[in-house]
Order: structure tokens, then sequence, then C-alpha cells
């Protein structure tokens, strides 16, 4: 049933635990998906320069583009979509990639049970509940995926 | 065992069409979740005072508890018509709704908790609709959010015109 899933990813293991599921999803459906990665950037101040909110950017997106050629590898289509956003800005960037795929979902990796790293860290899924154009799979951290 | 949150909603019914297609012929649980009226009267500012001898809280739980198993065997109707071996459910919550829904999660070993997103766009679904995030926040299961095809389209006009 689905042919495009959006599997949302900072890099981080949280958002690791969410790609099985999300390639399971895009190989039953013979569907593809799109691993959209989003940079995020500190907003200009008196300093000048707007940098990047991950001290280590380029080792999220080198590992990210490898997940991408290992899903390739195991059959999946697969293809990687970088943004650029201002700090906040990630999950409408998100929900834009979703809209423009017209995808049939947006899996994301979500922390159980840490209300207060979940006010941080899973904000962006939190904003993509009330702006994506599709329906959202949240995944925490070490979930059954398939067990009755 | 999938959980299906479900309130008779536009959302909530996309929910269970959705997660029918997903989770084909799995057995599935479909919950409605009511408030006893002690703890809607606890919430006014009226609060105890107004209950004795003016409304019979026993009857008017008797109505409630009454519509909600109306709300869930509609509910696990149509999960069936989407291919569930579905059984209804009403259950009372006890502090919030969300935790309603995850202490059912957790008694029935859920795989997946299914709700819709209550149908609200844009500055509303920042004030209201809390239930699918605090369950998202505190859930150790997949949780599926779906917005019905109304709120789809209208957040895909939306997210055209909003500037980033």
């Amino acid at each position: 049933m689905f042919k495009k899933i959006v599997f949302a990813t900072d890099g981080s293991r949280d958002a690791d635990q969410a790609l099985g599921l999300a390639a399971t999803l895009a190989k039953d459906g013979g569907g593809e998906m799109i691993v959209v990665h989003c940079e995020e950037f500190t907003l200009p101040g008196k300093g000048g320069g707007r940098y990047p909110t991950a001290v280590n950017e380029d080792e999220l997106k080198a590992k990210i583009e490898r997940q991408v050629a290992e899903l390739s590898r195991d059959g999946v289509r697969a293809t990687m979509k970088t943004a650029r956003a201002n700090v906040g800005g990630a999950a409408h960037v998100i929900a834009e990639a979703a809209r423009n795929e017209r995808a049939d979902a947006i899996v994301v990796g979500t922390r159980g049970h840490t209300p207060l790293a979940g006010l941080l860290v899973g904000s962006v899924t939190q904003r993509l509940l009330h702006i994506a154009p599709c329906p959202v799979i949240a995944v925490p951290t070490q979930t059954r995926i398939n067990g009755n | 065992m999938i959980l299906i949150c479900y309130d008779g909603s536009t959302d909530a019914k996309a929910a269970i069409e959705y997660a029918g297609e997903l989770f084909d012929s799995q057995p599935a649980l479909v919950l409605t979740v009511w408030q006893p009226f002690a703890e809607v009267l606890a919430g006014t500012p009226l609060g105890w005072g107004f209950a004795p001898g003016v409304l019979d809280i026993e009857k008017a739980d008797d109505a409630s508890r009454e519509a909600a198993e109306q709300l869930a065997a509609e509910g696990a109707e149509l999960a069936r018509q989407a291919g569930f071996n579905a059984r209804p459910r009403a259950c009372t919550q006890l502090t919030t709704t969300a935790s309603a829904i995850l202490s059912e999660a957790e008694a029935v070993n859920a795989a997946a908790i299914v709700m819709g997103s209550r149908g609200l766009t844009g500055m509303k679904s920042l004030l209201l609709g809390s239930v699918s995030h605090a369950v998202i926040q505190h859930a150790d299961r997949t949780v599926i959010v779906v917005p019905s095809p109304a709120v789809a389209d209208s957040r895909r006009r939306q997210l055209r015109r909003d500037p980033r």
C-alpha cells in the first residue's frame, strides 16, 4: 500500500530505530523511501555567521549517506534529500517533503519515556503532528513492530 | 494486537481505514475513553457543591458509559470492515485520556497504537489535540497518528502558504 515513505532522520540513534520499519514498509509495498535530513542552522547573531546546530553535522550526513547506500544494496529504492533551515524549521521541511512527494507516511524515531528529553529532542515529531499532510508513524526506542 | 483509539471523529475513522491497510486481518481492540461525571465536576468552578440533589451522578455516568460503549461498538464495526478482527472496549480515564490509552496498550501488549489527529489545523491544533502528543511522549510502542483527508488537504494548502 505504501508507495512513498518519508523517513525523517537527524542521524541520531533515536532516528535509526525507525529505519527498519520504514524500510520494511517501503519494501512490502514495492515502494520508495525518501530519506529526509534537515540541517538546522543557528540564527545569525552579532558575530555574523550561521552555524549548524549539530556540531558533528558532517559525520551525521556521511552516516545517513551510508544508510541510504545500504538500503539500495538491500533492494529498497531509497533517495536522500537534504535541506537547510533555521533552527526549529526541520518539521516544516519534512512536512513539505512529504507533500511534494505525495508520501503515504512519515516515519520518525522518538525517545520513549523521557519527557524532559522529549521536550527538546522530540519537538520535531510533536510539530509534525500538527502540520503533516499524511499520517505520522512514531517509533520509540526498542519498539516491537510486529509482535501480536 | 493493535490498539485503535476511537472517538467517532472523521480523523478516527480515517485512522481505522489507514490502519486496516497497514495491519490487515490482525486482532484489534477499539478503545473509547470516557470521563466519569465526578471528574468533570471536579474540574469546574462549581465543584462538588453543585452536585447533591441537583444531578444524579450515577445516571449521568450510566449515560456516558452507554454512549462510550456505543461509540466503541461503532468503531469495532468499522475496524471489521477495514479487515481487522476487532472487539470494542470502553474505559474510564484515571487521570488523562492519554494515560488511559497507554495503560490499555500496556494491558493488551499492543504492537501499535493508532489514533486520529483530531481534525485540527493551525493555531487550534497548538492549543488542543494534546492527546496524541502525550501518547507519543510516553508510549514505548509505535504510535500512528492519522489526519482525515480534509485535514490533510488543508495542511497541504497551509504548507504552501507558510514561509519558513
